[in-house]
């Protein structure tokens, strides 16, 4: 059941190249399960409010992780503490999280943010991050998964942080010698579409992502190709999707 | 409430605000926020005989107060709704508009005639604005011979009131809702979205799949005052207003500049309870006013300059 309510900010600071958005905001707080997002906006320019992966839920404050790229985000970059927000939420589908041990997570830069909920969720189970950006300004918070995760594997494009490369590399060798009960990823749709090649028969949990405008299903404007049913929405069939689902070749 | 209803033909309709077609699916996500027998109506996102995949992505784009849309009718087929989705919408009590679309007019036709047979569809919308494969593509409502052959054609298939949702693509829409009416049409809607284009200009590429798109929102609202403002100087038949309808002044402006009603379509994507916000309003306005609804349709005075009310 999600919720449109309104929320206050209760923080905005910078964490690397990111930005990390913290929004008292309980009900949605109270029922939010991993892998499930809110739309945010903060008044009536720009027109439509924008999603983003609930990342962190602490007493009633859910924390969110963004890039400043544009007007949406270039918005809420700029909020202050005490400010007023709308906030709908929380949405669509969430991971799976009744899986066996030694599940995977692959992240890809800001795709980090649905796995810090998810790691805690898991982290009787030691599931494994495999986690990738361009530079290490887009590694973020690996303090939390220490805790939580059995192994981490950084991987840099430009070696500046672990492993020099994308992350699907090692990813790729981790699954030569092992299968995982399933594999979680969130990052750009180049790398959920390897994650899916290289996961072969291994269930995949992916974790899509589109422009919106409304969230909660009534626009249709959200919709990814899959094989089965045609056009779907990411905001309310998903946005979690298995990796077999998606038509790639058709995705942009 | 007593002053707040509004007769569309023979349907009458609890209160003026719907829930435009082609921004609340088929009712069943938005019920979720709000009560839809508490409404004038919902006119469900428009169906043809068969379902439609609909555009490829990218659909949407967001502009300057408004946005593209380009979804391409993706839905159900009207059989599947009926059987589907319907059910729940009569047990929650809404009345139920079908946005009816054809690929030719005899699919107009068909699709009517299904909405005539089937218990809880109170009415019809016809999407005068659906290319047409025997016109090259071209829609029945950009010319006033189409129109009228097709509301006339589609009338007789239904003893439902027949609502005509005109398109703002064309050079003189009161002549396009004169010729619906004269076809037989029971109320005119508008408007339909402005056709619209935005180009990446670092890429080259549009910003929807298919190039052109459908321009909605605030945007449009002055655009849509003026043609409803038109439109209802032109007809006898009721005039239900669309455009950008965000709160209960903007809808006010539209009963003042002649509409019976209002629909509201890309607000919900805004905020899902727009719809009532804009109900709530207007009773609140109308107490302070000490009016009825049908004392201030049409009543807007051109020409007289007047200081506006503080905020």
């Amino acid at each position: 059941m999600a919720h449109y309510m309104r929320g206050m900010v209760t923080a905005v600071r910078p964490v690397k190249e990111y930005v990390r958005l913290s929004i008292k905001a309980e009900r949605i707080a109270e029922e939010m399960q991993p892998g499930q997002f809110a739309m945010i906006s903060a008044g009536t320019e720009p027109l439509l409010p924008r999603p983003f992966s609930i990342a962190h839920v602490d007493r009633g404050v859910l924390s969110f992780i963004f890039q400043d790229v544009g007007r949406g985000t270039g918005m809420l970059a700029s909020l202050r503490v005490g400010d007023s927000v709308r906030l709908l939420g929380p949405l669509g589908k969430p991971f799976r999280v009744d899986v066996g041990d030694r599940p995977v997570m692959v992240a890809g830069g800001r795709g980090i943010a649905p796995f810090f909920e998810l790691a805690r969720r898991l982290s009787g189970r030691s599931p494994l991050l495999f986690y990738g950006g361009r530079t290490q300004a887009q590694i973020i918070e690996t303090g939390f998964f220490v805790r939580l995760c059995s192994e981490i594997i950084v991987s840099t494009e430009d070696g500046g942080m672990g492993h020099k490369g994308f992350i699907t590399e090692p990813f790729a060798e981790y699954l030569a010698k092992s299968t995982p009960p399933v594999i979680y990823a969130c990052g750009p749709h180049a790398m959920l579409r390897r994650v899916a090649e290289i996961a072969g028969s291994v269930p995949t949990e992916l974790s899509m992502e589109a422009r919106m405008a409304c969230g909660y299903g009534i626009c249709i404007g959200c919709v990814i190709p899959t094989g089965r049913e045609g056009y779907r929405r990411v905001c309310l069939d998903g946005p979690v999707f298995s990796g077999d689902e998606i038509r790639w070749q058709d995705l942009k | 409430m007593a002053g707040l209803e509004v007769s569309i033909g023979s349907l009458r309709l609890r209160n003026p605000v719907l829930l435009a077609s082609g921004c609340v699916g088929y009712g069943e996500e938005i019920a979720q926020f709000v009560d839809l027998s508490a409404l004038g109506g919902i006119v469900v996102k428009g169906l043809y005989m068969s379902p439609r995949i609909g555009n490829p992505p990218p659909r949407i784009w967001e502009t300057p107060s408004g946005m593209l849309n380009s979804i391409g009718l993706q839905g159900i087929g009207i059989h599947r709704f009926v059987r589907e989705r319907l059910p729940a919408l009569r047990q929650g009590g809404a009345t139920v508009i079908v946005n009816v679309c054809g690929e030719t007019d005899e699919e107009y036709e068909q699709v009517t005639r299904v909405c005539d047979e089937a218990d809880g569809i109170h009415a019809t919308e016809l999407n005068i604005s659906c290319p047409n494969i025997q016109e090259n593509g071209r829609c029945p409502g950009m010319s006033q011979e189409h129109t009228y052959s097709l509301i006339s054609r589609v009338r007789k298939a239904s003893s439902k009131p027949l609502i005509v949702k005109l398109s703002p693509n064309v050079t003189d829409v009161a002549a396009i809702a004169t010729s619906a009416e004269q076809g037989g049409a029971d109320a005119v809607s508008l408007i339909n979205t402005v056709l619209g284009m935005s180009i990446d200009t670092e890429t080259g590429e549009t910003r929807t799949a298919t190039g052109m798109g459908g321009l909605s929102g605030p945007a449009i609202r002055p655009i849509a005052v003026r043609m409803v403002y038109q439109v209802s100087h032109a007809v006898r038949i009721p005039v239900i207003g669309i455009g950008g309808i965000c709160d209960a002044r903007d809808a006010i402006e539209f009963f003042m500049a002649g509409a019976s009603a209002v629909q509201v379509g890309t607000a919900n994507f805004m905020n899902p309870v727009a719809s009532m916000e804009v109900l709530a309003g207007i009773k609140s306005y109308l107490a302070r006013k000490g009016k009825k609804l049908n004392e201030i349709i049409g009543t807007c005075q051109i020409g007289r300059v007047q200081e506006s009310e503080p905020g």
